[in-house]
């Protein structure tokens, strides 16, 4: 049934659609964890981490792929990390210049996307081997996907750990704010703790069983 | 060695074009750059001297001060940019003392890299303004929870390193202001 569903989709909306759930790289492919859990103590810095890579992502997939031919294999890794600095640098340079108070709050992480695995992978496994709207919807869909999923992360930590989602207050004067939230150890808590209401989600998705299939002692559990 | 050529070749052009975009965007931003970052140190003189109309620019030694007057171009304060190690970084901060050197106007961060989150509330609004009106003549001292003294500043939760080097900061600054205005009147 399920792959009837999918053979009818077009193969470009499929491209798309892939990172947003089945391979959204945060909670299902769990690449480019540093920015994931180093950013997201507060929502704003999430979204803003998240658009910084998708431009980032996006760019360089559609870059990659058009000289997918021309660049020898034997210097594929060098010939990318040089077009994901590239355009690192230039979101850089643009977040200083254009949102000096968003810079100042990502810092250094803004530089590290040239080393986010999530980018240089997309390259490897997608770009430099497909057409170029394919390329460039691929990116679309994981640059949204990563995106989404750092902006959740950050509203999940800034709700418990401050009380805001992204600056406004949510919960009253009389909650008191878990600070753990806001530290790494939060970090790594809520980003477990979604990951497994995902899996939950995906096999309730999946087998249409329910949240919580029955344990079956002879087939495990499907 | 044909193999060699090529790979040379794609690696030096990927490059020589990359620097080519990465000038001419450099170009491009370089002044907004410069705009938001004096416009900041700006900013910052006119809230910690509030009332200040105008500032002049004077070396220190090998650092800078700013000395602010009011619209009838009488001496309001002395505003200087003191920094210091934070928890991970240096942290910048913008300070304001009255003409006597007597008190603390206010203060404005405007430079760090302390944990989001955490010690980043550093620059926010009410730990910045426990400064304003404090001493200048005897020590600031840091305590967690409420303060019950004289020139006390309440502690972040969570986050007393960076509370604590920010006091330092300005503890030892305003000593070294002194001495050089000191200095400077003999």
């Amino acid at each position: 049934m399920r792959q009837a569903i999918v053979t009818k989709t077009p193969v470009i909306l499929k491209d798309f659609t892939k990172g947003l759930w089945q391979e959204n790289p945060v909670f299902r492919l769990l690449i480019g964890m540093c920015p994931t859990l180093a950013v997201t103590s507060q929502a704003q810095n999430g979204l803003a981490m998240g658009l910084a890579t998708s431009f980032t992502l996006i760019a360089s997939s559609i870059v990659v792929s058009i000289f997918r031919k021309l660049i020898p294999k034997e210097v594929r890794i060098p010939s990318y990390i040089l077009i994901i600095a590239t355009f690192v640098t230039i979101v850089s340079l643009y977040l200083q210049a254009k949102f000096p108070d968003i810079s100042k709050n990502l810092g250094p992480y803004i530089p590290l996307i040239i080393v986010n695995c999530l980018i240089l992978g997309r390259q490897e496994v997608f770009a430099s081997k497909n057409p170029t709207h394919r390329a460039a919807a691929d990116a679309l869909g994981m640059g949204l996907g990563f995106t989404i999923s750092l902006a959740a992360l950050g509203m999940v930590r800034e709700l418990l750990g401050s009380g805001t989602i992204f600056s406004f207050k949510v919960l009253g004067d009389g909650f008191r704010p878990w600070i753990i939230m806001l530290t790494p150890p939060g970090a790594f808590l809520s980003l477990g703790l979604m990951l497994g209401m995902i899996n939950i989600i995906d096999r309730f998705l999946k087998t249409k069983k329910g949240f919580f299939p029955k344990f079956d002692a002879k087939k495990g559990r499907t | 060695m044909r193999k060699g050529l090529k790979i040379t070749l794609t690696l030096t052009l990927i490059a020589v074009l990359s620097g080519a975009i990465l000038a001419e965007v450099y170009k491009v931003t370089i002044e907004d750059i410069k705009v938001n970052q004096k416009k900041e140190i700006e900013k910052a003189i006119f809230s910690v001297l509030p009332g200040t109309k105008e500032y002049k620019k004077e070396a220190r030694g090998t650092r800078e001060l700013f000395k602010c007057f009011d619209d009838k171009a009488e001496l309001r304060g002395i505003a200087f940019v003191a920094e210091g190690i934070g928890y991970q970084d240096i942290i910048k901060v913008v300070v304001g003392v009255d003409s006597g050197l007597s008190k603390i106007t206010g203060i404005r961060v405007i430079a760090h890299n302390e944990t989001p989150g955490l010690g980043a509330k550093i620059s926010e609004g009410w730990f910045e303004e426990q400064f304003k009106g404090l001493s200048a003549a005897i020590k600031l001292d840091l305590v967690k929870g409420k303060p019950d003294k004289e020139n006390q500043i309440q502690a972040i939760t969570g986050a007393t390193i960076s509370s604590q080097a920010l006091v330092d900061i300005i503890n030892k600054e305003v000593k070294d202001i002194k001495k050089y205005e000191a200095g400077n009147c003999d």
